[in-house]
């Protein structure tokens, strides 16, 4: 009974993660039990090590091990240029593009009332405070395109161009090397009438 | 279009049927209960994948099995093709010639039909919220971007209730941010519905010089908050008119702590001389405007996506005079396939031709 205990303790922590439900959580934790080479162990020092030694970076928001993240530690950068994001993974998927040369700023999250976000849950006056010390010439707005990324990239657009500071918003449309005839309307219907003279 | 032939499998009371239908006038007759309107139901499930009845997916099954399956053959400009939608254990499934998609909802556009039945008299003497369920259905089968405006600014109407609710101070930011959006999607709709309303008035205007000389003189009318009185007048454009009535209402819906201006709020109605059909019609004039209205909603297909659609017509001369049945009979497209059920043939008017009958009993069709 004792141990039932234990393994229930968990499982009843494992259903606490986003995605994992009663079922998984049991698959996880008898898996973990019955393997016995040492990985409840390494799972355990991961998950210990990232709470000890990650945080989020002071200025941006993004990942980091050390109080500046390497992206805004890196003078090559055009300091210039914020790209506002939501979250830190978000950061990663424009990195790994590769050709953005900005600097970074995550929200870590969006305006969702329904949800109980608000901006000042967000990291909105860490931006505007530094939109006011450094000097930047452009925000880059790129949080996702549904209802809630895109009230937040309102809103930030209403506050920081009375700083003087343009505002622009990503594009988007059709994927890149993607066929036509397997776009889904809406995506086709709207990269139509957002068509561009050539 | 056309719909061939159809098979059901533990469909409602079917256990399985197939069944070849003309190309014209399909009568199906049977006692109530029968089976007449599951049949209609069949075919209206193919269309978007969800009973005209309101009806869960469960309540679809027959009686003390696991799942159902409807397929129907159909041919159009596209040529033949069948779509089956089948729902078992593990949720509804789609096929389009035998090859599965990936979301139900990509049903949309495969078949057009058109369902006359008893609670379309909510059309007309219903709560706005019938009505305005009505010309989302018709514009979303026509334009997947209309449905994806509908999808957004309904949330962002949540998102804004919900805010004004929660917050004892207004960020004015926000509530421009938010306002913004509604403006943005909820303005498209404005567009599409008054649109719609509009083309189906002109096509009762003209059925109406067609068979009825000397009226009724029935008119359909769209009715948006953010026109402040009656229609969108001409000039202002939608945009313009909705941000006035968001600036007009700002105060109101802060105290209140409700979404007020905007279309989740529109109505359509009929007018007769003035007089408004859903306080003052008869019950047979309602009937017949609901009539007019989705015959309008056939004509619309037609005009917009060159098809005309099928006609699934469940004894809908139940509060109609011989006289107004033959009216009606008259204004059905003649190019239109039509199924229609009845539980005797002489309740029918004699000029209706029909090129086929089936007679139900109990789930089976001879």
């Amino acid at each position: 009974m004792e141990n039932r205990g234990t393994i229930q303790h968990l499982i009843n922590e494992l259903t606490k993660l986003p995605g994992i439900g009663r079922r998984t959580a049991e698959r996880l934790a008898y898996f973990i039990l019955k393997e016995d080479g040492g990985l409840g162990k390494s799972i355990a020092d991961a998950i210990l090590d990232v709470k000890r030694r990650v945080r989020f970076c002071e200025v941006c928001g993004n990942m980091t091990e050390k109080e500046l993240c390497e992206i805004c530690e890196d003078n090559r950068r055009d300091r210039g240029l914020v790209c506002v994001v939501e979250e830190p993974k978000d950061v990663w998927a424009l990195e790994r593009m590769g050709t953005y040369r900005g600097l970074y700023h995550v929200l870590m999250g969006a305006i969702s009332p329904l949800d109980g976000i608000g901006p000042e849950d967000l990291r909105i006056r860490e931006l505007l405070n530094r939109i006011e010390k450094e000097r930047v010439k452009e925000v880059i707005v790129a949080t996702d395109p549904n209802v809630e990324g895109d009230a937040t990239a309102l809103y930030i657009s209403k506050l920081v161009k009375p700083l003087g500071v343009p505002v622009t918003r990503i594009a988007s449309g059709l994927p890149v090397g993607g066929d036509l005839e397997y776009a889904d309307s809406v995506t086709l219907s709207k990269a139509l009438s957002g068509r561009r003279p050539l | 279009m056309r719909l061939e032939s159809i098979t059901l499998s533990d469909f409602r009371n079917y256990k399985r049927s197939d069944i070849r239908f003309s190309g014209g006038r399909n009568l199906l007759l049977g006692k109530n209960g029968a089976g007449k309107s599951n049949l209609l139901e069949a075919v209206y499930v193919l269309s978007t994948s969800k009973s005209f009845r309101q009806a869960k997916d469960s309540k679809l099954v027959r009686w003390d099995t696991d799942g159902f399956m409807v397929r129907g053959v159909f041919s159009s400009t596209r040529g033949k093709y069948t779509v089956e939608v089948a729902c078992g254990r593990e949720g509804k499934k789609l096929f389009v010639n035998g090859t599965p998609e990936e979301r139900v909802s990509n049903v949309i556009g495969y078949v057009y039909c058109v369902i006359f039945y008893f609670d379309d008299i909510l059309l007309v003497k219903g709560p706005p919220a019938s009505k305005r369920s009505f010309l989302d259905l018709v514009l979303s089968t026509t334009d997947p971007l209309y449905f994806d405006n509908l999808r957004r600014y309904l949330s962002v109407v949540r998102h804004k209730a919900k805010y004004l609710k929660d917050s004892t101070t207004v960020d004015r930011n926000l509530l421009l941010s938010l306002n913004e959006q509604l403006v943005q999607f909820g303005g498209y709709l404005v567009d599409k519905r008054s649109e719609l309303v509009l083309f189906i008035n002109r096509y009762i205007q003209e059925a109406a010089k067609k068979v009825y000389p000397g009226g009724p003189f029935l008119e359909l009318k769209y009715h948006t908050n953010i026109a402040g009185e009656g229609k969108i007048a001409g000039g202002a454009s939608t945009v313009d008119l909705f941000v006035h009535a968001l600036e007009r209402c700002g105060r109101q819906e802060i105290i209140t702590a409700q979404c007020i201006a905007g279309p989740h709020r529109d109505d359509i109605s009929f007018m007769d001389e003035n007089h408004d059909v859903r306080h003052f019609g008869s019950i047979g004039e309602a009937r017949l405007a609901a009539i007019l209205l989705k015959l309008g909603q056939a004509s619309f297909y037609t005009n917009s996506r060159g098809v005309v659609p099928i006609l699934l017509m469940d004894d809908i001369m139940l509060e109609l005079d011989m006289r107004n049945t033959e009216r009606v009979i008259r204004l059905v497209d003649p190019q239109s396939q039509t199924l229609i059920t009845t539980t005797e043939k002489s309740k029918l008017p004699e000029i209706f031709q029909y090129d086929s009958v089936f007679t139900i009993i109990d789930g089976r069709v001879n």
